[in-house]
């Protein structure tokens, strides 16, 4: 499916890996602007690595990876700190800042980065934080909500600073599957109300049907992407068997 | 990962990891059925493997089988006893369907590769404070230019939890240390007449020696302990990431008010410490001897003197740089799991207490030149 819009992220001969150890070998995909992009796989396949690579906690072994046209591998350090403005990440446990309140999380991103009043940052906060439903705990400590609405407040905090795009690692990861779609909800609202990139990193299959525009599937066999395009239309055309299989639920290579 | 390596008629397949899924052991197989041309031996190191790993036995039970029909014979290394019970139940292993090779045998462990092991870890230890320290400094010469950006709320908070909440603790040791530096003076010097100069002995040992020393320790305790298990965890919940890819050097947020804490909370225990450790050593020099009150205070004035305090002073603020150092080095180290913390608090103890003693010794012999030097007096 051929689409006008520009790339936001490119990614080429991406080999993610430790040392001599290579996970995946050469990957190549973009991602478009207000796109939904998940990458998806079984555990140990990489994924969680290649984001990492992408929102530049680890170097690539090899190749480049273009965030709005910038490249986030060979950018110094203040390069990358100008960059890291443009996206946000909510990671695996929300990874919310355990000494701070919900509001001071959300906070300390524009404290830093912006010239706001004390008045209206506090503000900025409350906005966030009613725009995932959570302006009634504003005051809570990380530790006394539940890991649903870390979460949430987890994506807040990761779109503080209004980033174009936002990347989510495992977001089902330990929620039970009401929280779970809620959350998915709440992407797709997001998307259509802040017109956000978002880069998903999983393994849950109800959430990609519902959310994801284009899917990448990893393999940990092949080193590489198996299948790219629509989810729904991979699951019941695909030319390759396992991934049939795969989006099936039929089975999961470990 | 699981490596199968061929080699004049013998196959070794080592790396069998715990946990392998049927698709696993279908793939080790098919793979192994695959070379079999001219084997004559094939060889599985079960190293690591325990009874709960089902599908290895089943594994092994195909090979077995496998054996029987394309002639060639089964060695198994590293095989512990669950495993062999296992086996047993499923029908392999009574009539000889495999021989157990025993354990690899490691051999002595040489001195030298100890030696330089250890030498490796101690120059990449060095590599990684220099690096660190490093970091510390740019964070620390940006705040300068941007004075804005100093955490002073965080500062003021880490100078009450480690400074404030120490006193009581610091007040008893130090007291009870003076107490017994005075005993232990009074009884020899009595026995000479001189025991008046048990006020220059308890004055001189705590402001120069003890004093310092004994805030260092309570502080790389409750202080440095705690700084690496906090910033250890950080590091597990992923925040560390989360301050990164934000932007912000975590050094600046997590480091910096830590270290300032220490550097101003420190030199102020110290004071107490010294004061309360004098007092101690008084008490009990007056309680077990005729000196009087008025003598011991007098003497004490004469005997210290104010480069003494200031070799307090600097003791302490070197070693707070440290202990805070080590303790947010040691955190920031620690490995993503919940014994990596624990693994990160001990160590930052360990090293700063040694840290501490090294530093101490290099100060203790380096200040009287340093004085001389100055002044021109013999210190």
């Amino acid at each position: 499916m051929p689409d006008a819009r520009e790339n936001v992220i490119e990614v080429t001969d991406l080999t993610v890996g430790y040392d001599d150890y290579v996970i995946l070998k050469d990957l190549n995909f973009s991602v478009r602007r207000e796109e939904i992009f998940v990458i998806l796989g079984g555990s140990g396949c990489g994924k969680s690595s290649t984001l990492k690579h992408m929102i530049g906690l680890s170097k690539p072994l090899k190749g480049d990876i273009l965030l709005k046209g910038r490249s986030i591998v060979s950018a110094t350090e203040e390069e990358r700190d100008l960059l890291t403005r443009e996206f946000g990440v909510l990671y695996q446990s929300g990874a919310l800042f355990s000494s701070l309140t919900l509001e001071e999380n959300i906070a300390l991103p524009l404290r830093e980065f912006t010239d706001y009043s004390p008045e209206m940052i506090s503000a900025v906060a409350k906005y966030k934080l009613s725009l995932v439903g959570l302006e009634a705990f504003a005051d809570f400590m990380p530790s006394e909500i539940s890991g649903g609405m870390k979460k949430r407040a987890g994506l807040a905090r990761a779109m503080a600073l209004d980033p174009e795009i936002l990347f989510f690692d495992d977001p089902s990861a330990g929620l039970d599957p009401i929280s779970s779609a809620e959350l998915d909800k709440l992407i797709l609202e997001l998307r259509k109300t802040m017109k956000t990139t978002m880069v998903i990193v999983t393994h849950e299959l109800d959430s990609i049907y519902s959310v994801a525009d284009r899917v990448i599937i990893l393999d940990k066999e092949i080193k590489g992407i198996v299948e790219e395009g629509d989810p729904r239309y991979l699951r019941d055309h695909s030319t390759n068997k396992w991934v049939r299989d795969f989006l099936n639920r039929l089975s999961m290579r470990g | 990962m699981i490596k199968i390596e061929k080699n004049n008629q013998i196959i070794k397949v080592s790396g069998l990891n715990s946990g392998m899924e049927i698709s696993g052991i279908n793939r080790v197989f098919n793979d192994l059925r695959s070379s079999l041309k001219d084997t004559v031996r094939v060889e599985f190191d079960l190293d690591g493997m325990s009874a709960s790993d089902p599908g290895v036995a089943v594994l092994l039970k195909s090979v077995v089988t496998l054996s029987a029909e394309k002639n060639f014979s089964v060695g198994l290394l590293n095989l512990n006893d669950e495993l062999q019970a296992v086996l047993e139940k499923s029908g392999i292993g009574k009539d000889g369907s495999y021989t157990d090779i025993g354990a690899k045998s490691k051999g002595p462990v040489s001195i030298f590769l100890t030696l330089g092991a250890a030498a490796y870890k101690f120059c990449s230890d060095i590599k990684s404070i220099v690096g660190f320290s490093g970091s510390i400094l740019i964070a620390v010469f940006k705040m300068i230019k941007n004075p804005r950006k100093i955490p002073l709320q965080e500062t003021l908070y880490y100078i009450d939890k480690t400074g404030v909440d120490a006193v009581p603790i610091v007040s008893l040791i130090c007291f009870l240390m003076g107490m017994i530096l005075g005993f232990q003076g009074i009884t020899q010097m009595k026995r000479f007449g001189i025991d008046i100069y048990v006020a220059d002995l308890v004055g001189l040992g705590i402001v120069r020696e003890l004093g310092p020393l004994m805030v260092a320790m309570i502080c790389t305790g409750r202080a440095g302990s705690a700084f690496a298990a906090e910033i250890g965890t950080w590091k597990v919940s992923e925040e560390i990431d989360a301050l990164t890819t934000m932007g912000i050097k975590p050094e600046r947020i997590l480091v910096v008010p830590k270290i300032m804490a220490l550097f101003i909370a420190m030199p102020l225990l110290t004071i107490i410490g010294d004061i309360i450790g004098i007092l101690g050593g008084t008490l009990v020099s007056i309680m077990a001897s005729d000196i009087t009150f008025s003598a011991f205070y007098g003497r004490t004035l004469q005997a210290i003197e104010p480069a003494n305090i200031f070799e307090s002073l600097l003791k302490s603020v070197i070693f707070a740089v440290l202990i805070a150092s080590v303790g947010c080095l040691r955190g920031m180290e620690a490995q993503n799991d919940a014994k990596g913390v624990g693994r990160a608090t001990t160590s930052s103890v360990v090293s700063g207490i040694f840290l501490i003693v090294i530093a101490d010794a290099l100060v203790t012999f380096i200040y009287p030149l340093l004085v001389f030097y100055i002044t021109g007096i013999p210190y």
